[in-house]
């Protein structure tokens, strides 16, 4: 790897879209704060109730939409708060890691990872990681659409 | 009208505390809670994961905390101790005292400004076991609840030296207070519950096992090692050169189960196998490399699927069990290793080997406090260091309950399961005067805000102090948030939580005519309530608030990026803006609850709950399929550890026919429930005459369908030919003395067909064990003994489950006359027939050599099943069972008497073979559980809930599928098509019983079904609006 490569990689800041679902892997992002573990500021996190709300859709928009990377996490499989939501979720992201490489998108800007409550460790230490992974992989090749507020009127 | 005081007095906030707690609101009763530590939580808080289900402890544990701490009816006194308790039966004076914490309680934001500049360091942490340590000014943990710090008053340098005060001037909110004293606080009640807890001993304490060596750690110490938010953040670390410890002993019944030692504990802390497993499951799960060795006398695994769990630890981690113990540590200056020689019971040897870490499963035991109060309520304690069966009675008739370890030894859904019992009895006694002490709140009516309303936003941005501001421009952020487009107000301020600052948030949504709200500050999960509540009360629905946490996950996070995360800020409050614009106002639906329940099954669990039912008030249809009530119950003989024997169960059954209020359904089978909580419709059949049919409504259901012994078909050729001469453990006990054929040697064979693991193989042995048979075999020997006192009895056994103080005592005792021998699998034995008697060969474990001899009687102890219809019924019900068949509760630790499906309760065999006390606590908690639901007469359903568009809807049933409420039904309506009627299905959410958890809408096929407030518009702007927003597009529109 040239020298001037590998200093455009580090300069690229991913914009990188993390679901949480409200029980564990929120929490767990919380502790890392309480506790002061610091990571790259490269995330923003959409709290959901459960990490089984996810839709596939929601992680194509994203792409669709420019983000550099999607990032999923709930809890632990058998400590979801709703009985059994993750595991829909484990489910439905098998089929995503299969189905982003056939639209030219490299499958590992995706992730789905379990956080508990008292993990903030592991949180930061997942973020660090996968922005890595993601300067390392570079800019997503879809340009970045400005998003427009709008009212949903139905 | 009595004149009992409406109010309850709970002491010790741990989860047996919590929980009567939050059941006792409900109940209608109104709680102060004294916990003598700063924060609520107890030990299960310091906990990393619970058995069986390795389930993170603080996870379930903390909406727990937070529930508690946003009760109105709750007044929480933290840090405070109970002085003295006056007064009779529904009438009480306590006095507590409030120790000073030195922080104003109100004031303090948790910000942590104060431990940061506090010059005292090296505090030993208690809830880090004295693993780490912390300043003067400090808080137990980082979710402590209440969120409020204190400063350590022996410690402080202000306090015993004069000087300092850095934490008064470093403190923004302005809460240190040293002038603070302690308080003295004056409560009236009706009822008290105890639940203190337990403590364990520090390593120190046993120097014969080198407890004083850094790396020899108490299992409370290991827990917090291995916990995440521990002192090594969960890191494996040897405490002295900080490496990673390859091989580890877990020493079990440290100091207790010893009748001999003064300092030891004569009784068997009843949790430290499973806890000892699971730790070493954890540690294993860390480094699969480590080795675990678990030196125990015996395992007692005692509880749903607990002996299963303990075969895992074996067969999939490789976890090694030496039976046997440890009769000395010493230390290897030179290595830095533990040498530790213990007898191996096994292979009957003494063996020596070297160890990197010890962790000690000392005995647990009750805590000071708790002496205290049982001195103050003048009840003595038992040989065992807990209250007597005669103070505790003595107790319950001046409505003071014990539950948690307070009582005995027991673990947490016990635990869970006993405080819901303590308050379904207190519900009992005080059910006249429920209501009168809560506080219901009331607002002004709401300001409709209709979808076509242009959407008016207020934005107020917290600075925390300095631990927003000090990182975040927030004055930058609020000019960049006015910009953006119904972005009304924008302002800034230093605590967003502050009473003065809801009164802003109010003033901006009147002054400004707002119809959205965004609060950014900290995390939704402890603050959101607090400002949803704030903007109900000018007018506003709850439901249109969001708050962005621009603290915990960005301030704290990107402390040295302040641009970063000033644009990390702006990003997130346009991203949730998005949202709010497109929030809806939502509702609680009141659903009305039919205030009766059906219990289903009438032994002692379903008597049990009738009874509690019906005195808290309530219809009761109790339905049994046999003729006459009792159960299993009324044959045992005797039952002797608990305060009920056969007359009373005839006496209760008696009472439970007087009652007005009690229909009593025997020899009948329910055909038929429909509906949901509050609104079931039940049809019962008379077994004997099927056209007899009732139909009743009911609010609640408990299941309470108990189990029975299955039969062997192990040695039947054998058996077969004398079944005079062969009892099941129940049959024996059922059994008249005179009826039972003569006989000089008897044998009890435990363990029959269960228990199954890698040496007790074959088909048809349970993986499980039973609990009970170990119990009900000192019965049987009682029994047998009193037949025939000459009588040589031998009990075949593997391990003894007698965590139970009687039962050990009782055990003890028996030994004396009878012989109780070890087997390892019951293939093992080999049973023929010798004409009148029984001729007998096994292996014996300890001797390892084949014994030999002849008995008259054989009773055995082969597996407890769930009753023969529990499948049957687990399908009208709609609720899941496990995979022996016992029905499957809502969460085996936090809700071990509730089913996922709201209304709907279990107690007794039905959930899993049990001992009678057990059962009868769960009864009574099934009765307070379903009481809750009843005692308004409606319950308010979520505000975030599913629903569907009906014509988008095409029938198919996924969202039934995912649904893990059953709130969702597949409705058929007929319809005419031209000539043609068909049937077209259409998906319902039944409103009253879903949980808002989205699982259906993101799983629809077409779309059809959304979740209110996690829309799929709304996800989806949010998720545009990450990159930016296109302003000039908005302003053309």
């Amino acid at each position: 790897m040239s020298k001037a490569k590998a200093k455009k990689k580090s300069e690229f800041e991913p914009e990188i879209l993390a679901f949480c679902c409200n029980w564990c892997s929120y929490a767990g992002a919380d502790l890392a704060g309480v506790s002061r573990f610091q990571y790259p500021a490269s995330i923003r996190i959409l709290r959901v109730m459960c990490s089984g709300r996810v839709q596939p859709s929601f992680i194509l928009d994203a792409f669709k939409n420019g983000i550099d990377g999607v990032l999923i996490t709930g809890c632990h499989i058998g400590d979801c708060h709703y009985i059994t939501g993750n595991e829909y979720t484990r489910e439905r992201m098998k089929h995503i890691k299969t189905l982003l490489p056939k639209i030219g998108i490299n499958p590992d800007r995706f992730r789905l990872e379990w956080i508990s409550a008292s993990e903030g460790k592991q949180f930061a230490e997942l973020i660090r990681e996968f922005t890595e992974n993601i300067q390392n992989i570079g800019p997503s090749k879809i340009t970045k659409k400005l998003g427009k507020i709008e009212l949903d009127l139905k | 009208m009595s004149d009992f005081h409406s109010s309850v007095l709970v002491i010790g906030g741990g989860i047996a505390g919590i929980q009567t707690s939050l059941d006792l609101t409900e109940l209608g009763f109104k709680v102060y809670l004294v916990e003598k530590k700063p924060t609520i939580g107890g030990t299960m808080a310091q906990l990393d994961k619970t058995f069986p289900t390795l389930d993170c402890s603080l996870c379930i544990l903390a909406p727990k905390m937070v529930e508690v701490y946003r009760n109105p009816n709750i007044e929480l006194l933290t840090y405070s101790y109970v002085k003295n308790i006056k007064g009779s039966a529904g009438n009480y004076s306590i006095k507590v005292i409030r120790k000073p914490r030195y922080v104003q309680e109100d004031l303090c934001k948790g910000c942590g400004d104060c431990a940061t500049i506090c010059p005292v360091k090296g505090i030993p942490s208690e809830f880090d076991a004295h693993l780490s340590s912390h300043g003067a000014a400090h808080i137990s943990f980082p979710s402590s609840v209440p969120p409020v710090y204190l400063i350590d008053e022996n410690k402080c340098l202000y306090l015993n030296h004069g000087i300092c005060q850095l934490c008064k001037s470093n403190c923004k909110a302005d809460a240190i207070d040293f002038s603070q004293k302690p308080k003295e606080v004056k409560i009236k009640v009706g009822a008290i519950v105890i639940a203190t807890g337990y403590e364990q001993e520090y390593p120190e304490f046993y120097s014969q096992l080198s407890g004083q060596n850094p790396n020899v750690l108490s299992s409370m110490q290991y827990e917090r090692l291995l916990s995440a938010n521990g002192p090594t953040g969960g890191e494996l670390l040897r405490f002295d050169d900080k490496k990673h410890p390859h091989k580890i002993g877990f020493l079990q019944c440290v100091g207790s189960r010893d009748f001999h030692h003064p300092d030891c504990k004569k009784y068997c802390s009843s949790i430290c196998c499973m806890s000892s497993a699971k730790q070493a499951i954890v540690t294993k799960e860390h480094s699969p490399d480590t080795e675990c060795y678990i030196f125990n006398t015996e395992i007692r695994a005692k509880g749903k699927n607990f002996y299963e769990f303990i075969v895992k630890s074996k067969e999939e981690y490789g976890v090694k069990y030496v039976n046997g113990s440890v009769a000395s540590v010493k230390e290897d200056n030179s290595s830095g290793k533990l040498r530790l020689a213990y007898e191996n019971i096994d292979k009957g040897v003494v063996e020596n080997d070297e160890f990197d870490m010890l962790v000690l499963a000392s005995a647990l035991f009750p805590n000071k406090s708790y002496y205290k109060l049982l001195d103050c309520l003048d009840v003595d304690y038992n040989e065992f260091g807990y209250i007597s069966e005669k103070g505790l009675a003595q107790c319950e008739d001046g409505f003071i309950f014990f539950t948690g370890y307070s009582s005995k030894p027991k673990d947490i859904p016990v635990a869970v399961a006993e405080g819901s019992a303590c308050a379904s009895k207190i519900s009992e006694k005080l059910h006249e005067v429920r209501f009168e002490n809560i506080k219901e709140v009331t607002f002004p009516p709401e300001i409709p805000v209709l979808a076509e309303d242009e959407p008016r936003v207020g934005v107020l941005v917290c600075q925390c102090g300095i631990n927003i501001g000090g990182v975040v421009n927030t004055t930058e952020v609020v000019d960049y948030i006015a910009s953006l487009p119904y972005v009304v107000h924008a302002e800034e301020n230093m605590y967003s939580c502050s009473s003065d600052s809801q009164e802003r948030i109010k003033e901006m949504i009147k002054e400004y005519n707002l119809n959205r709200f965004i609060v950014a500050s900290c995390t939704p999960r402890t603050h959101e309530p607090l400002f949803r509540n704030t903007i109900r009360e000018v007018g506003l629905n709850p439901f249109l608030f969001e708050l962005v946490n621009i603290r915990d996950q960005d301030s704290w996070v990107h402390q040295s990026e302040p641009e970063k995360a000033t644009q990390k800020a702006k990003d997130l409050i346009r991203m949730y803006l998005a949202k709010v614009v497109n929030l809806r106002p939502l509702e609680k639906i009141k659903v009305e609850v039919e205030k009766a329940s059906l219990v289903i099954g009438g032994g002692i669990a379903g008597i049990i709950s009738a009874t509690s039912l019906a005195n808290q008030g309530f219809e009761v249809y109790l339905v049994e399929k046999n003729p006459n009530l009792g159960g299993n119950a009324l044959e045992f003989v005797d039952l002797f550890d608990i305060p009920m024997h056969e007359n009373d169960i005839l006496k209760s059954i008696n009472d439970l026919k007087t009652r007005s209020n009690v229909h009593i359904l025997t020899n009948s089978k329910i055909i038929d429930i429909n509906g949901f909580v509050g609104n079931y419709k039940i049809t019962v059949e008379n077994i004997e005459n099927p056209s007899e049919m009732e139909e009743f409504k009911v609010g609640t259901i408990i299941v309470s369908t108990g189990g029975s012994q299955s039969k062997t078909e192990r040695w039947g050729n054998v058996l077969g030919k004398h079944p005079d001469r062969v009892f099941t453990q129940n049959q024996l006990e059922a059994i008249n003395d005179t009826e039972l054929p003569g006989f000089k040697d008897a044998t009890i064979i435990l363990c029959v067909d269960q228990r199954k693991n890698e040496i007790n193989l074959g088909d048809g042995i349970k993986t499980y064990c039973s609990n009970i048979c170990c119990k009900v075999a000192l019965k049987n020997i009682e029994k047998l003994l009193k037949i025939n006192p000459e009588a040589h009895i031998h009990v075949l056994y593997r391990e003894l489950q007698y965590s139970d103080l009687n039962a050990e005592r009782l055990w003890r005792d028996l030994r004396k006359y009878v012989s109780f021998e070890r087997y390892g699998s019951i293939n093992d034995i080999d049973i023929k027939d010798n004409g009148e008697r029984f001729h007998i060969q096994y292996n014996n474990i300890g001797a390892n050599c084949d014994i030999e001899y002849d008995s008259d009687i054989l009773v055995l102890a082969t597996p407890e099943v769930p009753g023969e219809k529990t499948k049957e019924l687990a399908k009208m019900l709609k609720v899941p069972t496990t995979k022996d068949g016992f029905f499957l509760e809502a969460h085996v630790k936090l809700r071990p008497i509730d089913f996922a499906t709201e209304g709907i309760f279990l107690c007794g065999g039905a959930h899993w073979p049990k001992w009678i006390d057990e059962t009868i606590t769960q009864a009574y908690g099934a009765a307070g559980r379903a009481a809750m639901m009843m005692v308004k007469g409606e319950v308010e359903t979520e505000g975030i809930t599913s629903y569907v568009n009906e014509e988008k809807c095409i029938g198919c049933g996924v969202c039934e599928t995912v649904c893990p409420y059953q709130a969702i039904e597949i409705l058929e309506n007929s319809k005419k098509v031209g000539l043609y009627e068909i049937v077209e299905k259409k998906a319902h959410v039944i409103n009253a019983v879903c949980k808002g958890c989205g699982a259906c809408a993101a799983e629809c096929p077409v779309g059809a079904i959304n979740q209110n407030h996690f829309t799929k518009f709304q996800i989806k702007k949010q998720i545009e609006l990450l990159t930016g927003i296109d302003t000039q597009r908005c302003e053309v529109d």
